[in-house]
């Protein structure tokens, strides 16, 4: 399946059917990480049920160094 | 020494450390403990899958305040996107409002920097807004319920000390709320008359995480505000036009 993640047009083998399973498929640890779903964020406690579907917008963010 | 006290968080230490530019996230650590800071600030910025930004990993959650800041938001809009953001990323709701449109000098934008803040304090946040030196400015953002005010020195990152020193004054004679100086402090002597002058704290970045030796930059600094801070406490005597003798003046070695 296609996703649109931080900008760029991603194809995925396997069906994604949550953020949860989105953010594992990236390798991405969910600690310290928001999610926004078609411009709307996602909750933590949310990743799990929030379903994903084809051509969805994702932009997934977290905390680097900075003034 | 008086706490300080943000939102009803009690701090010891004066001294605000960014955590951006350090030449590791070991020598970033180290620098922090050195400086003794219970605030650090980070920003949010869109996971690079193929190499994750390892600062993160390297910045102890449960020992330091963690406050994002908004860099990067052009305007009022994009701001309030990135606080929601990092709220939803950390659970933090503290925010360092920052609207710098001009990639040149990273000058903040008053007006969607008031916008911004009006906006964020309605949603709960705790706000603590980057602005220029504009007493004015200040006084309405506090009129908006910010938690503090972020009077800038001199451009992000220019070492160039309190250039805005007349009107930082004013800030600090005016404010109800604390007043944080940040951006543009290179050295310690920097850091500390921005608390003689009367400023509850300062905020350091660049001229601690780009000097050649951080984590002695960082205790240098912790030193300056820490002397700074004795010395209002102390009492410091008042500027005077002429002379005042230190030594008897009865004449030659009468």
């Amino acid at each position: 399946m296609m996703l649109i993640i931080n900008g760029e047009k991603r194809e995925f083998k396997q069906k994604i059917k949550s953020i949860s399973q989105l953010l594992k498929a990236l390798k991405v640890k969910s600690d310290f990480v928001a999610v926004e779903l078609n411009g709307r964020v996602v909750f933590r406690e949310d990743f799990k049920s929030t379903e994903v579907k084809e051509g969805d917008n994702l932009e997934i963010v977290s905390f680097v160094g900075g003034g | 020494m008086k706490p300080l006290v943000i939102a009803g968080r009690k701090l010891k230490s004066r001294l605000f450390i960014g955590t951006g530019k350090f030449p590791s996230p070991e020598i970033m650590a180290k620098s922090l403990e050195e400086s003794g800071a219970e605030i650090v600030t980070v920003a949010l910025r869109r996971v690079d899958f193929n190499s994750p930004d390892p600062t993160l990993n390297a910045i102890d959650f449960d020992r330091y305040i963690v406050l994002p800041n908004t860099s990067g938001a052009r305007d009022a809009e994009e701001a309030l996107r990135l606080a929601r953001l990092a709220r939803a990323a950390s659970g933090i709701n503290w925010i360092k409002l920052e609207v710098t449109p001009d990639p040149v000098y990273l000058m903040p934008d008053p007006v969607e920097t008031l916008k911004a803040a009006e906006l964020l304090v309605k949603e709960g946040f705790v706000v603590l807004p980057y602005i220029h030196a504009d007493p004015v400015l200040a006084k309405r953002l506090e009129d908006a319920g910010c938690a503090t005010v972020m009077p800038l020195a001199a451009p992000i990152g220019s070492a160039r000390g309190i250039k805005t020193e007349e009107f930082i004054r004013i800030i600090i004679e005016q404010s109800n709320i604390p007043v944080v100086v940040d951006a543009g402090l290179g050295l310690p002597s920097h850091a500390a008359r921005a608390i003689e002058m009367g400023a509850d704290a300062v905020l350091v970045n660049t001229a601690i995480a780009c000097a050649d030796n951080p984590v002695r930059m960082a205790g240098a600094f912790k030193k300056a505000v820490k002397s700074a801070i004795e010395a209002i406490e102390a009492g410091p005597i008042e500027e005077q036009e002429k002379a005042s003798a230190s030594s008897p003046l009865t004449g030659f070695l009468d």
